[in-house]
């Protein structure tokens, strides 16, 4: 069992480093770089201003309580181990262990930075000592042991009692983090090693007759994977995950505005398949409502600029697969039409979708009724898709092309 | 001659899986491609539309060679392949539509004609469908009505009757006809000798990535020195043969 967790791990590990590869690609970075430091900068010039109110307290508890319950149970079954691993149930305990504790590490950078970032606000409510910071960061990570055996014991057919749930661990730890907050971190930390202790001291009683549910825990980590290839379907093309397609009939309007010429048979094509496909479209339309969103609440001119190029930028370069859609089709390659049509024509789709996405932006700039805001989030907007439509992208295709 | 293949070696990877290939499919005639699986039927059809790149020798149509002048080249074939693969966003009158852009049709003298297809293969009904969650039959009739809506030189056919019902088939032997009266040639990759034998012209018979024979079925009995042997007879004598090397 050791050996198939290692050997699982390992491919595991492989293809998750090959899709993050391609999530965190060179541009990527820069632009999430740019949207942290921006961030960063807002959460410091949030806590300047800030006067400690009444509700702080259980608003911080609440947060980091739920930063307790991200992360899952990574058990890597796959649908034939139920047949194949059927005669060594008993072993796999032994496997689900070390599944474990790989499934810890993530969690417990995240908790560490989560207390790291929750670090100045601990300083308005009169924690902000070294001593408090070990303190919470240490009972984050005991209510997390805790939820990872509490997930691992849910592949189990058991009786457990109701007060064993997630949910009752999360609602401890939210008491737990406000008393420690109001009073002193040490009772947080002396709830969580409560907590801690008590499980593993009676988790052999409970695990004694219990008896794996090989169909939950396939389906729990099959809708896990599931999840995690969704997101990263989102930069890359995930086999297997394409999103459907839907007639739209009320979109016509715009396919209509392609003539039926050879010259626009690419055109034809594309238009049908960005407005149909709920990949792009959908990409589309969650960038535009959440960057017109931010744009009405941001303040500061360059700020707003920035954000209009951010989100301009991220548009082009999530359309960029879609100019490879069609290779896998044979029509493609038999029409006899020229790879420069192909590109021309998706290179117009592009530059009219960054310009419709410069638009939004600027009316959801307008909604603050800042004008300034207005014209530097239009003009940064039109002057990326330009930049971007006319220079950039006709290299990027090219690397495509040559792969 | 609409398509001429000289010395033609090739495959996937640094491996060839058809070697020094040569033949011809003569117009006004249909060629009947027959060999086992993996004797590199559909390997040569998809080096004939260019989905694969000769690694030596030549394939022309019409004198012409896609690297020479790809368009001409292309406007030149159709091709209607074993398994259909539609574009998952367009309608089926889409699809139409696009394929007589790309072909530069004009849409009033064509659409006449389309529509008497689709009557035939009954998809009339079903213009505003999508085509790609129709069955592997109905889409493969899609594609013969894109197909055979062109004036192409050559009709490129990949097992095309192992999807369709029995009516479907005689409707496409007679297109085929059709096009064979009009001047065009016909290649048409297939395991179903009965039909073979009843619908080409001449026969091109490979085996492990070569040529075995070719000609007409007088020309193949005497080859195998089987006088009145039937298609099937012959294809079994040429798999024996491979048994006893």
């Amino acid at each position: 069992m050791n050996k198939l967790w290692k050997t699982r791990l390992a491919r595991h590990s492989k293809e998750q480093f090959k899709y993050l590869q391609l999530v965190f690609n060179d541009h990527f970075v820069l632009a999430l770089i740019i949207l942290l430091g921006a961030l960063l900068y807002g959460y410091s010039q949030l806590i300047h201003d800030l006067t400690p109110q009444w509700w702080f307290t259980p608003a911080l508890a609440a947060v980091l309580a739920l930063v307790v319950g991200l992360g899952d149970l990574a058990t890597l079954a796959e649908g034939a181990d139920a047949t194949f691993l059927l005669p060594r149930t008993s072993d796999f305990a032994g496997y689900l262990f070390r599944a474990r504790r790989y499934s810890a590490l993530l969690p417990l950078a995240t908790l560490l930075l989560a207390t790291l970032a929750a670090w100045p606000l601990l300083g308005v409510l009169h924690h902000g000592d070294w001593l408090s910071l070990g303190l919470i960061l240490l009972a984050l990570w005991l209510f997390k042991d805790v939820d990872l055996w509490l997930q691992l014991l849910g592949n189990y057919t058991l009786h457990l009692p109701i007060w064993l749930s997630r949910a009752a661990l999360i609602l401890v730890a939210w008491a737990g983090l406000m008393a420690g907050i109001w009073i002193h971190p040490v009772i947080t930390t002396a709830v969580a090693l409560a907590c801690d202790l008590l499980l593993r001291w009676r988790i052999g009683d409970w695990f004694q007759p219990a008896q794996l549910d090989w169909q939950l825990l396939i389906k729990r980590e099959s809708a896990r994977m599931g999840r995690i290839y969704r997101f990263y379907n989102l930069f890359t093309d995930v086999p297997g995950i394409g999103g459907g397609v839907h007639r739209r009939k009320y979109l016509d309007v715009f396919t209509k505005l392609v003539p039926k010429r050879y010259a626009s048979s690419w055109a034809y094509l594309y238009v049908r398949g960005f407005l149909r496909r709920t990949e792009f479209f959908g990409l589309f339309l969650r960038l535009a409502v959440i960057g017109a969103a931010i744009l009405a609440f941001v303040q500061q001119w360059w700020l707003a600029g920035l954000f209009a190029l951010l989100f301009v930028y991220l548009v082009g370069f999530q359309l960029l697969p879609f100019y490879l859609a069609y290779d896998e089709i044979v029509f493609t390659h038999l029409y006899p039409l020229s790879l420069k049509q192909k590109k021309s024509s998706f290179g117009r789709l592009v530059l009219v979708l960054l310009l419709l996405m410069a638009v939004i932006l600027a009316v959801g700039a307008a909604l603050s009724g800042a004008w300034l805001k207005v014209g530097v989030v239009l003009a940064a907007g039109v002057a990326l898709a330009v930049v971007f439509a006319l220079w950039y992208l006709p290299l990027r295709l090219a690397k495509l092309d040559a792969r | 001659m609409s398509l001429v293949i000289n010395h033609l070696t090739g495959g996937y990877g640094a491996m060839p899986v058809i070697k020094n290939l040569d033949f011809s499919a003569p117009d006004g005639e249909v060629t009947a491609l027959i060999g086992l699986n993996g004797a590199g039927k559909s390997t040569t059809i998809k080096h004939i539309i260019g989905l694969l790149k000769p690694m030596s020798g030549a394939i022309t149509i019409g004198d012409k060679t896609l690297a020479d002048d790809p368009d001409a080249y292309r406007q030149a074939i159709a091709y209607v392949p074993e398994t259909p693969v539609l574009y998952p966003e367009l309608t089926l009158k889409e699809h139409l539509e696009l394929t007589m852009m790309a072909y530069q049709l004009d849409q009033d003298q064509t659409w006449p004609k389309v529509n008497a297809m689709l009557e035939t293969f009954r998809l009339a009904n079903k213009l505003d469908w999508f085509p790609d969650n129709f069955s592997k039959g109905m889409k493969q009739k899609v594609m013969i009505v894109c197909a055979f809506m062109t004036d192409a030189k050559l009709f490129l056919i990949d097992e095309p009757f192992t999807g369709l019902d029995p009516l479907g088939v005689h409707d496409l032997l007679a297109l085929v006809e059709e096009k064979r009266a009009a001047g065009a040639a016909i290649l048409m990759s297939t395991h179903i000798l009965n039909t073979a034998e009843e619908v080409a012209d001449q026969f091109v018979l490979l085996k492990d990535g070569g040529v075995r024979a070719t000609g007409d079925l007088t020309s193949l009995q005497r080859q195998f020195n089987l006088p009145a042997g039937r298609l099937d007879d012959i294809y079994l004598a040429m798999t024996k043969e491979a048994a006893h090397e």
